[in-house]
């Protein structure tokens, strides 16, 4: 109704109103968070049954004696994955998203409340099996890796590119099986490319261990570059301080 | 299904800024949706027709429209629609690009009485 004199004109309103703002903003904050405790916080994508949970098993196992990990999983339902990761006697918190087809930053930041975040060098996020919907929301993390595997075909980065493009990093699992497959390995290297022309790949085996070595040196990279930066920071306000 | 999130907020969202209009009716809302947003937006109108429902948005009209996804080359700064030439410029063909449009995704107006 307008207020001047009560008639119906119809009004236009201007709202303009990001509706990732919200999720966004939470993010931030969970980044905040980690980046004050020095912490690397890596969100794990991948379609279901791609060896995300397999590589992580092993990487927490080879690794928990170098760094202090946690990890933080994401399903829908059961906490299948979280028993499997706890065997390694590191802190892991699951969420169960129930109908939802991704973690969002408001759940990870309740699962962080519950991490001894004074304490770490590295959460892993295992998000939801899924290569569509959590490539939308930012949960805080540092960086955003991918594990495809050669059995899902070469062509998973041009079908799902929202994902593969913001990826710092692709996992191309399961290479034992490459001489049963008819996989292009070529033609599926290109094709991440295409979409994210500046982003790593590995290819491995979560199952023969061919090519972890390869992952591990690029996170300790990761993991150390975080900690320089960290020190650097607080030398920078301390400064200030005084 | 994450329309369904994104539905409650738009409700929620138009509800307030119509009640801080003191606007009788809510005709319709127009909301942008970028190709590279990962909205569906037929999963959005099936999510806003539940979410509506027995709300002063009931019988609201919702129209969506689509923001192209324009990247820019690296290499000859060509704009181009990234989807609609795959992923490669197609002027120099590198694919090495800066997103320009195409991630958002908001409410732009509503029209009331």
């Amino acid at each position: 109704m307008c207020e001047r004199c009560g008639c119906s004109t119809v009004r236009k309103i201007d709202i303009k109103q990001d509706l990732f703002s919200k999720n966004r903003s939470i993010a931030e904050k969970n980044r905040i968070k980690c980046d004050y405790s020095n912490i690397l916080v890596v969100n794990m994508l991948s379609s279901p049954g791609s060896g995300k949970t397999t590589i992580l098993e092993k990487t927490v196992m080879d690794l928990k004696n170098e760094f202090r990990i946690a990890v933080i999983e994401g399903d829908q339902h059961t906490n299948r994955d979280a028993v499997r990761i706890a065997k390694a006697n590191i802190p892991v918190y699951q969420i169960n998203t129930f109908n939802a087809c991704h973690l969002d930053a408001h759940m990870v930041s309740q699962a962080m409340g519950k991490l001894p975040l004074n304490n770490l060098d590295v959460v892993f996020i295992e998000n939801v099996g899924n290569l569509i919907c959590p490539s939308e929301f930012d949960l805080g993390e540092d960086l955003k890796i991918i594990v495809a595997s050669i059995t899902e075909g070469e062509d998973k980065a041009l079908k799902y590119p929202n994902t593969f493009m913001n990826a710092s990093l692709v996992l191309l699992n399961k290479m034992d099986l490459l001489e049963i497959l008819d996989f292009d390995f070529d033609e599926c290297i290109s094709f991440i490319r295409r979409v994210n022309p500046k982003v790593d790949i590995i290819p491995l085996s979560a199952r023969t261990g061919r090519g972890i070595d390869e992952w591990y040196l690029w996170l300790k990279q990761k993991i150390n570059k975080k900690r320089r930066d960290k020190s650097g920071h607080i030398q920078k306000v301390e400064g200030k301080n005084r | 299904m994450h329309e369904l999130g994104i539905a409650q907020d738009i409700v929620r969202i138009v509800q307030e800024h119509a009640q801080r209009n003191k606007a009788r009716k809510v005709l319709c809302v127009f909301i942008s949706i970028g190709k590279l947003s990962g909205v569906v937006p037929e999963a959005l109108h099936f999510c806003l027709s539940v979410c509506t429902k027995g709300t002063s948005l009931e019988s609201t009209e919702f129209k969506m429209g689509y923001i192209p996804a324009i990247v820019q080359c690296k290499g000859c700064l060509t704009h181009f629609d990234l989807l609609a030439h795959e992923f490669v410029c197609p002027s120099c063909k590198r694919s090495d690009w800066r997103i320009i449009s195409g991630k958002e995704l908001f409410i732009k107006e509503i029209e009331v009485i």
